[in-house]
């Protein structure tokens, strides 16, 4: 089968790519195939995770793909499982058996049955990080970014931009269609750094302190410390998954990672793909797809009848270690279609993870299914020196991108002392057009601005129900455990559910889960949650502290 | 709209306000008693610590607070049906120094081995064979505290908050109290923005919002803001055993110890005193941090971390809490604060005294050594072990 048309020539190579070819890249496995669950939340983990492959894979966009190992479930938690089952249930600590009489022995089953890996012997050494002091820090190298960097090189000011990918761009530009080559904007690259710009690729915004922040260079396995005296943040927009059952199986990925895998890797061994999302998203996808030749079957939304309130669907990914089919019913037609890979371009939701450490107030914005770090039209925040440029979510047009990401960095300009009145005043009234023209936008937007959630009234399902849909794959919380923890603590406060149920607590730090859980609360339990100052902690992706000591580490006994 | 009046109001939904309003309704169920807690219960230090409990303190008079307290705690699980997850896996002091050695011997010696709670005293030779994976360069002998542990300090906050008001007590999240109402030399309600709600008795238990709420009835109370972060792991397979604890001088206060999730968490002492009620981190210190804890446990360095957060210390200048009322306050007044880093172990028996020195009227012994009078007369409390 001939589908690596879609590859492209580069002159790095891919960390991603030398994995896949190295067969050496673990997707860990969930661990409700074997549920023991609860207080401990049991994490989902790959024992002999990647040594590098922390930076260069994020497994929250990239999940699956192909040469995926899972591991079989270890022995000794099968037992227990025949054991005590209930024990290892969420709510099963509190099972009064347990509780009076048998917990003292449990302490010794639940500190075997956790196949957390070992921890490291071997010795490692790592590189002497890098200081960087920086007038400005910009976080994300894609439209907005950029601009926010043009805006600010104009005024004389030399910002810093970061970005995660090997390739400035991001995704309006990198993963665009028209874009089949795939490559770099290479003048404005070059035209931003004869103005003084410095642009590092490869680096992830690692961690929001105080006195730093710091990122990851995972090409060179080094951190890099930030100094600045402005912050912008860039972010952009990730694909929420959708609840569904089984969308924590490997094979599972969201359409920006399709596309990424596509642009850059190729992919091997796919036969035929289910597309499920929304129309917008599905249209790049269908055309990759078509280019590609792989055969494709796809529920879109549009599809649904538009009139009726509530369709009855339910999706559900079936397969042991991987996708293998996808079983579809809506309003009672059932079926079970073949599927090497479920894609889902499904909704987007505001990449707040580098906003979110921040301890900036978030404003929940419903036709987003997100939180969106609260600012004004100027792209300024609670924070003096804290700017956020673009729309914040990727929800509008490229033109939005532009313009609030230009008029960010003049934002930050004029915190720097310089004066930007005249252009800001211009740019700032072309946001407004914007705005105008367009309501459902201005009421997006808007409310953000004004620092208030719009919830309609009528709030519609778009998630699956069914209780055995992982929420949070990190600590393998299900929607089931979401309500158990509820009628536990009796609040639908995202803090306390939180503190209850483990979610959100494990590998990724909620990126995955939080939108979901939030989103889920509002539809099912009502609005409640308006803003929230909810804190992700860094760092973004877990890193070996020792990063931290020049020099490395002896080797220790354990 | 029904007029309400409160026989207690606790302002503060952290552990000690929950453990307080659990304490009354269970001692006088007729009471009517409401928490009111400015954000989500046990926003503070009661969800924003290590989840370790220990007996052992340098005086008496918290020695044997604590071991009652933990007594209380270990039959929490069939009082409230809540399982707090109690592992009794002890807390192991590192000794570097003789003075140090001499020290925890004369309190061993004077204070826990007449309470019933000795320690063991190890030689470094049964360190390294019990510890392998420390690095004991430096030590010359080990404390091993087999009576002291770990547990999962949410569920004790739920645990109370669900027992309040299976009891009928009244919760209110969410709900900032502005000031404490007086009239006439006695408390008369809180204001919460909208309206005054009456109360008899009002007990503060805000941690160091405390002082603002005491303050413009011109209470001084000698509490300061400690903040300590916390370095998280990713889960490994259980190995630490014990809380280790650094204690040589160069070391600044560090800890080391894995929770029941397979996660190695740590902290160390700030050098100076950092107040912050936003809970932000600081890369100077989580570089000293590694540090000192490599040096203590070499294979650190490889494990990844997973998150840095931060919490506070509510300490006063004894290191010592503060519970009770002094008679110059309005009547009706009490307080519960300045828990040093100790609130969550001690928070069960504080509960317990409080609601009879309320109810009752008069002070429980245990209870004597640690009235807010005891600033005004100079009767401090020597606390100086304020690890964990």
């Amino acid at each position: 089968m001939r589908i690596n048309k879609g590859m492209i020539e580069s002159e790095e190579e891919p960390l991603l790519k030398k994995l896949l070819e190295s067969g050496s890249y673990r997707w860990g496995y969930s661990l409700r195939y074997l549920r023991p669950r609860g207080f401990s939340t049991a994490e989902v983990w790959t024992p002999d995770r990647v040594e590098t492959g922390y930076g260069g894979v994020n497994p929250y966009t990239y999940r699956g793909g192909d040469e995926v190992v899972v591991r079989n479930p270890p022995k000794k938690a099968m037992l227990i499982r025949r054991l005590v089952p209930s024990l290892l249930k969420l709510g099963g600590y509190d099972h009064w058996l347990i509780r009076n009489y048998l917990w003292g022995k449990a302490i010794d089953y639940i500190k075997d049955a956790l196949p957390n890996p070992s921890p490291p012997k071997h010795k490692k050494t790592f590189h002497p990080p890098i200081e960087i002091s920086t007038d400005a820090l910009i976080v994300g190298g894609g439209l907005a970014g950029l601009n926010a960097a043009q805006a600010l090189a104009e005024y004389g000011v030399r910002p810093t931009i970061i970005d995660m990918d090997w390739k400035i761009g991001g995704r309006r530009v990198l993963y665009n269609p028209e874009n089949t080559s795939g490559l770099e904007p290479k003048d404005t690259i070059s035209r931003l750094e004869e103005k003084g710009v410095k642009i590092l690729r490869y680096t992830i915004f690692q961690g929001f302190h105080e006195d730093a922040v710091y990122g990851y260079n995972w090409r060179e396995d080094r951190l890099v410390i930030f100094k600045y005296k402005a912050l912008i943040l860039a972010t952009g927009f990730y694909e929420n998954p959708p609840l569904i059952e089984n969308i924590d199986l490997p094979g599972a990925v969201s359409a920006g990672s399709l596309l990424k895998i596509l642009k850059w890797f190729g992919v091997r061994n796919i036969k035929r793909v289910f597309l499920f999302g929304l129309e917008r998203w599905l249209d790049p996808l269908r055309e990759n797809m078509s280019r590609l030749g792989i055969e494709y079957d796809e529920l879109s939304f549009h599809t649904l009848d538009p009139k009726k309130d509530k369709h009855q669907y339910r999706l559900r990914l079936i397969g042991r270690e991987r996708v293998e089919k996808v079983y579809v019913s809506i309003d009672g037609d059932e079926e079970t279609i073949d599927a090497d890979l479920f894609v889902y371009a499904y909704e987007v939701t505001a990449n707040n993870w580098a906003s979110l450490q921040t301890g900036l107030t978030h404003v929940y914005v419903y036709g987003l299914g997100g939180y969106i770090p609260w600012h004004d039209i100027e792209g300024r925040t609670e924070r003096d020196n804290i700017f956020i440029a673009g729309a914040c979510g990727g929800v509008y047009t490229e033109e939005y991108d532009i313009y609030s990401g230009y008029v960010a960095g003049l934002s930050a300009a004029e915190y720097l002392g310089k004066d930007v009145t005249g252009d800001k005043k211009k740019y700032v009234m072309e946001i407004r057009r914007m705005l105008d023209k367009d309501i459902e936008f201005d009421k997006m937007m808007g409310s953000v601005y004004r620092r208030e959630s719009v919830i309609p009234a009528k709030t519609r399902r778009f998630y699956i129900d069914g209780e055995d849909v992982i929420i949070c794959p990190c600590t393998d919380v299900s929607l089931e455990d979401l309500n158990h923890a509820i009628e536990r603590v009796r609040y639908v406060d995202l803090d306390m559910i939180k503190r209850y149920s483990g979610l959100s607590t494990g590998r990724c730090q909620g990126k995955l889960c939080l939108s979901n859980t939030l989103k889920y609360l509002h539809e099912s339990h009502g609005g409640v949650i308006r803003t929230i100052h909810h804190r992700i902690r860094p760092p973004y992706t877990p890193h070996p502290i020792g990063i931290f000591k020049v020099g490395g580490y002896e080797e220790t006994q354990i | 709209m029904k007029k309400h009046k409160y026989d207690v109001i606790v302002v503060g939904g952290g552990i000690i306000g929950l453990s307080i309003a659990y304490h009354l309704l269970k001692k006088n169920s007729k009471l009517k008693v409401a928490v009111f807690e400015s954000r989500y219960f046990g926003r503070g230090g009661s969800t924003r610590n290590a989840g370790h409990f220990r007996v052992h303190f340098w005086t008496k008079e918290n020695t044997v607070y604590a071991k009652k307290s933990v007594e209380m705690i270990l039959k929490f699980a069939r009082e409230t049906g809540w399982n707090p997850t109690i592992h009794r896996s002890g807390y192991l002091w590192l000794i570097g120094e003789e003075d140090t050695l001499e020290a925890f011997k004369r309190y061993d010696r004077e204070i826990w081995r007449p309470l019933g709670v000795g320690v063991s005293f190890l030689d470094i030779g049964e360190v390294s064979e019990r510890y392998r994976y420390l690095n004991l360069e430096g030590f010359i002998s080990a404390v091993y505290a087999p009576q002291d542990g770990k547990l999962h300090h949410d569920i004790l906050v739920y645990g109370y908050m669900d027992g309040f008001r299976r009891r009928g007590g009244e919760l209110h999240i969410y709900t900032p109290v502005l000031s404490i109402k007086t009239s006439g030399g006695k408390v008369s309600g809180i204001d919460i923005g909208t309206k005054v709600i009456e109360a008899e008795n009002i007990v503060v238990a805000a941690g160091d919002y405390t002082d603002d709420l005491l303050s413009p009835l011109n209470i001084d109370l000698p509490i300061e803001l400690n903040r300590k972060e916390l370095y998280v792991s990713e889960p490994y397979k259980y190995f630490i055993e014990p809380l280790i604890i650094d204690t040589r001088k160069d070391s600044e206060g560090l800890y080391i110890s894995q929770t029941l999730r397979g996660e190695v968490m740590g902290s160390i002492d700030y050098p100076e005193v950092v107040g912050d009620r936003e809970y932000n981190t600081s890369l100077k210190h989580y570089t000293r941090y590694v540090e000192k804890a490599s040096r203590l446990l070499p294979s650190i360095g490889g494990m990844s971390v997973m998150r840095v957060w931060s919490g506070n210390y509510v300490s006063t200048v004894d290191r010592s809490h503060i519970i009770g009322r002094d008679d110059h306050w309005p009547r009706g007044l009490y307080v519960a604060t300045g828990f040093s880093g100790h609130g969550l172990m001690m928070a069960a028996y504080t509960g317990y005294l409080m609601a009879k020195h309320i109810i009752d009227g008069d002070i429980p012994n245990d209870m004597k050594p640690f009235t807010p009078s005891r600033f005004k007369y100079g009767r401090l409390i020597n606390e100086s072990l304020v690890i964990g």
